[in-house]
């Protein structure tokens, strides 16, 4: 056998496959070297936006963003002491890490002055509604209520001296300032809680980078294992629960990582395996893996080009994809096989090319429709696979020609032999019986698919561990303090106008409370009142207190207070007319810190600020009790994403359907009709008969099920494209479809295995689906006409 | 105000003990005492003030449960304390509750006052610096705040007593003084029944 030398148009071939290699590799490379190339572990961005309206998009940004960067820690002891000093030991082995801009175990003990010296200038504009009807309608004694301000033995809410408010009014007020933690009660300075068994203590850590950062996660679990060691040591016996954001992503990351690379791992091997067992030969096995890692790398830089993230459950995906991505090669390695010494590059391409890009165009339609789906998370697995089969394919054209020139020396003969017999026969049992096997499926089916039941649950797409939710759930019931996801979103043209229309929605919150609906809320013009009700109290004063005729000196005399105090309060009266509170005012302040992401502020359409609803129990009654008001609106975004998934489900569906009629007619384009059908007809079957199995198992139909049906169909419709076109013997081309569907198989199969119900739901319909539609492939390819034997 | 709370602490923590062996005794005294009844005459001397003010009530202090102030002249006012709420009753006798969690120094107070009584001074100790005078009979005691804080409105605590405290002179950083001279103090083993009454929680919200 002489071989010729290698024709330049091949070189050039695998020269620009290796350039393209080159650029991806490096489009790869420069990120990940600069600590870029991360994946995405914040949840919220697998979703699109929800909420039709923006800025409650924007409000639900803002409050995740400031509790994202948190950490809470719960240290149990038998008692508060041993409790206490747990939570010291905790603190200090935590500010050991830097990863923790600031760990704090005690409260500043309330610093009552801070909040007085704020509100001490605008104590006249400061009064409950009470108080203000009550000096209105005259019922209001200001002798009483001086006399209880001088005699009142303690207080232990801020007040102001008997110079400044005499009379309790805006100590009143201040008292009824909203200032409790949840269930924790402060003690000694810390946070403390209790239930039946031990006394807890609270300390709360804030990152100092990002918690969706690898590096950051990373230290994070450091820093707790640290601490746990630390507290083995000094208190044996004491129980420590913690949540965060950044625990739950660390977590889920690992997970993700550990999977990719086993099932990565797996995958890789049994391909590789199989591809050596069939051509024996390490040539073969070689290429593919160059092919594979090609089509890997470009899917990873187009990805990470286009939508600049990766997330973990693409990640996962991308294992999986191995096994798909190497079966263009393997039909190569198939045809070059069959070809014996007839074989050249060249004719090689020739014999397979019109079928590969059949199959890739099916692929590609298939995984197009997943890149268009609505959701991030879902769209870049299809962009990803989009991109690897294409650069995979594309490798099959590029180098494999250069790299196989020699004509195959193992002779398959033995092997064709018995896969073709196995295929005739196999291909007769189908034919004989095949109105029955329709008959079959379709009856196993139907009942099967009578008990479907759709599933929108959002926690699909991430996996949750299970030792985290239990202590979050754990830490929600002893200290109150979780995320509901709910909240009041407050809109008007001004600042103002926010501010009175927080005001006007109170009673009814406070209503709700009564009723139990509703444990307490928080919002911001309890501390800053608008400057309309600051103008009723200051006029309240006025004509009340201050005016002429109410004897205010006489009252003041008869309690024995200086009669300076009298001018003094005029004084002070007039003072506050320069300056209202205001909300910026009140947003400088240290102690208003954790109420600042309340106010949103300026938005497009105007102001907004946000009324936190805390232990919220009825929902109807909160949504009936804001109907009538127009600017106020409750946002859910847990409910919102689930109807997000509802409608993206039910617009799967249809997509499967209009996905079935595009590739029947891209079909008919280069066949009959009839034989398009035939061709269909194995992934048509595959797809009912998933349903049905899915039907029988109790297993939901979500989202991410109806995608991978699309899958089914255009992945499970290559294999009678590939026997049907494959030129040369029909043994070679049949192994080499074997091959192809057992790697293809094994990685969908590896997807089952994933801790994601996503992925497992994905992998379970395409294993599935797949079997089914490659055990019935020859029923596609009947009427074949032979093209010839090896 | 905040002073007087203070003080009702000393009052009780008269037992508190400081390096001496005298407080020690005069807390040991004071353990053996589940429930401490007396009346009170309150003296307020305030710069806003033209003359001092008088006023008297009566107290039941109960080392389990809490401690009830009723003010009786000029102005009927009563406040019911305990670990978990205050009850405020104004002159309409009208209840007014406030939880624990939902006011910071609440709780604080009422622990610290019930660790008093219940022996466990540390955390007076803590907050203040102690020094005693006299014999277990006959004794005074001074207290300087230790914080900063407390220190910024309250300049010291005076208590002298023999058996039981039986003055208590809080002298506030802006000058203003209170003095509780107490009368007809008892010790009992257990609170009346209308006094525990006070002590339940009250049946309806404000």
């Amino acid at each position: 056998m002489t071989v010729r030398p290698t024709p330049l148009s091949l070189i050039v071939r695998a020269l620009v496959w290796l350039l393209l290699a080159s650029a991806a590799a490096t489009a790869v490379f420069i990120p990940w070297s600069q600590g870029r190339l991360e994946p995405q572990t914040d949840l919220l961005a697998l979703l699109p936006p929800t909420e039709r309206d923006p800025v409650a998009e924007l409000a639900v940004e803002r409050l995740a963003s400031q509790s994202s960067g948190r950490a809470l820690f719960l240290v149990g002891a038998g008692s508060g002491e041993a409790a206490a000093s747990a939570a010291a030991d905790i603190a200090r082995a935590l500010r050991g890490h830097g990863v923790w801009a600031s760990v704090h175990d005690t409260v500043d003990e309330f610093d009552p002055r801070r909040l007085l010296d704020f509100y001490a200038n605008q104590r006249f504009a400061l009064m409950t509604t009470q108080d203000r009807r009550a000096l209105e309608d005259g019922s209001a004694s200001l002798a009483q209520r001086l006399q209880a301000k001088l005699h009142t033995p303690f207080s232990w809410s801020p007040r102001l001296t008997l110079d400044q408010d005499p009379f309790g009014l805006a100590d009143a007020w201040l008292a009824d300032l909203p200032q409790g933690a949840g269930r924790l009660q402060v003690r000694d300075g810390r946070l403390v809680a209790e239930d039946a068994s031990r006394h807890w203590v609270l300390v709360q850590g804030q990152l100092a980078a990002s918690p969706w950062t690898t590096d950051t996660q990373e230290q994070a679990a450091a820093s707790l294992s640290d601490v746990r060691r630390a507290l083995q040591a000094t208190h044996p016996d004491a129980a420590l629960l913690h949540t965060g954001p950044v625990f739950y992503a660390e977590a889920s990351r690992r997970t993700a990582e550990q999977e990719a690379s086993q099932l990565g791992a797996v995958a890789m091997a049994g391909t590789l395996l199989m591809i050596y067992g069939l051509f024996r030969s390490l040539r073969p096995v070689a290429l593919s893996m160059l092919c594979m890692g090609f089509g890997i790398l470009v899917a990873v830089a187009v990805t990470w080009q286009v939508q600049g993230q990766i997330h973990l459950i693409t990640l996962v995906f991308g294992a999986s994809l191995i096994g798909e991505s190497v079966d263009y090669a393997v039909q190569y390695f198939a045809a070059h096989l069959g070809a014996g010494p007839r074989w050249t590059p060249e004719g090689g391409l020739r014999m397979v090319g019109s079928g590969l890009l059949v199959a890739l165009s099916t692929s590609l339609l298939a995984y197009g429709a997943l890149w268009m789906a609505p959701l991030p998370a879902l769209s870049q697995i299809g962009l990803f696979a989009v991109a690897g089969l294409s650069a995979a394919c594309l490798s099959v054209f590029l180098l494999l020609p250069a790299c196989v020139r020699r004509p195959a020396h193992h002779d398959p003969a033995r092997m064709i032999v018995v896969a073709e017999r196995g295929l005739q026969r196999w291909q007769q049992i189908l034919h004989r019986w095949r109105f029955a096997i329709i008959g079959l499926c379709l009856a196993v089916a139907l009942p099967g698919w009578l008990r479907l039941e759709g599933n929108d649950d959002l926690r699909q797409l991430a996996s949750m561990p299970t030792g985290l939710v239990a202590q979050d759930q754990q830490i929600q019931q002893l200290t109150g303090m979780g995320n509901s996801g709910q909240f009041l979103l407050v809109q008007a043209p001004s600042a103002q106008e926010v501010l009175a229309l927080e005001e006007a929605l109170a009673p009814r919150l406070v209503q709700l409370q009564q009723q139990g609906a509703l444990v307490a809320h928080q919002r911001v013009s309890a501390f800053v009142p608008s400057r309309a009700a600051q103008q009723r109290n200051r006029d309240a004063w006025a004509q009340h207190v201050l005016a002429p005729g109410t004897a205010l000196e006489r009252v003041l005399d008869d309690a024995g207070v200086q009669p300076v105090v009298a001018d003094h309060l005029r004084h002070g009266w007039r003072r506050g007319a320069d300056h209202p509170l205001e909300v910026d005012d009140w947003l400088q302040q240290p102690w208003a810190a954790p109420l600042k992401p309340l106010w949103i502020g300026a938005t497009p359409n105007g102001h907004a600020s946000v009324v936190l609803p805390i232990g919220l129990k009825d929902k109807a009654a909160l949504v009936a009790a804001v109907d009538d008001l127009p600017g106020v609106q409750l946002v859910d975004k847990p409910a919102s994403a689930g109807r997000l998934l509802t409608e993206a489900r039910q617009g799967a569906t249809l997509w499967l359907a209009a996905a079935t009629a595009i590739l029947l007619a891209l079909l008919t384009l280069r066949y009959r009709p009839a034989r398009a059908i035939a061709l269909l007809t194995p992934a048509l079957l595959g797809m009912g008969l998933t349903l049905g199995v899915f039907g029988w198992l109790g297993e939901p139909v979500t989202l991410p099920v109806l995608m991978a049906l699309i899958l089914v169909l255009g992945v499970g419709v290559n294999y009678p494209i590939f026997l049907w076109e494959g030129s040369g013997s029909l043994g070679t081309t049949l192994l080499g479809v074997l091959v192809s569907s057992a790697t293809t198989l094994l990685s969908f199969g590896l997807l089952v295995f994933s801790s994601m119900p996503a992925l497992h739901q994905f992998g379970l319909t395409l294993l599935v689906g797949s079997t089914v539609t490659i055990a019935l492939t020859p029923l596609g390819v009947q009427g074949r006409p032979s093209k010839g034997t090896a | 105000m905040r002073a007087l709370t203070v003080a009702l602490l000393a009052w009780s923590s008269a037992f508190a003990w400081a390096s001496t062996d005298l407080v020690g005794q005069i807390a040991a005294q004071a353990r053996q005492t589940p429930v401490l009844r007396a009346d009170f005459v309150q003296t307020k001397t305030m710069m806003a003030l033209k003359r001092p003010l008088i006023s008297t009530g009566r107290m039941v202090l109960s080392s389990e449960q809490g401690v009830v102030w009723l003010l009786e002249t000029p102005v009927r006012v009563g406040y019911v304390l305990s670990d978990q709420r205050v009850v405020e009753i104004d002159v309409q006798g009208v209840p007014r509750v406030r939880q624990a969690s939902d006011v910071p120094g609440l709780a604080q107070i009422s622990r610290t006052f019930q660790a008093m009584i219940g022996g466990n001074l540390d955390a007076l100790r803590d907050q203040f610096d102690i020094s005693a005078s006299g014999t277990p009979a006959r004794w005074e005691m001074l207290l300087r705040p230790r914080q900063r804080q407390t220190a910024a409105f309250l300049e010291s605590l005076r208590l002298a007593g023999g058996r039981h405290v039986e003055r208590i002179t809080i002298v506030e950083a802006n000058g203003d003084t209170t003095t509780l001279q107490m009368k007809n103090v008892n010790t009992e083993t257990a609170l009346l029944r209308d006094e525990a009454v006070l002590f339940q929680a009250p049946p309806t919200p404000r």
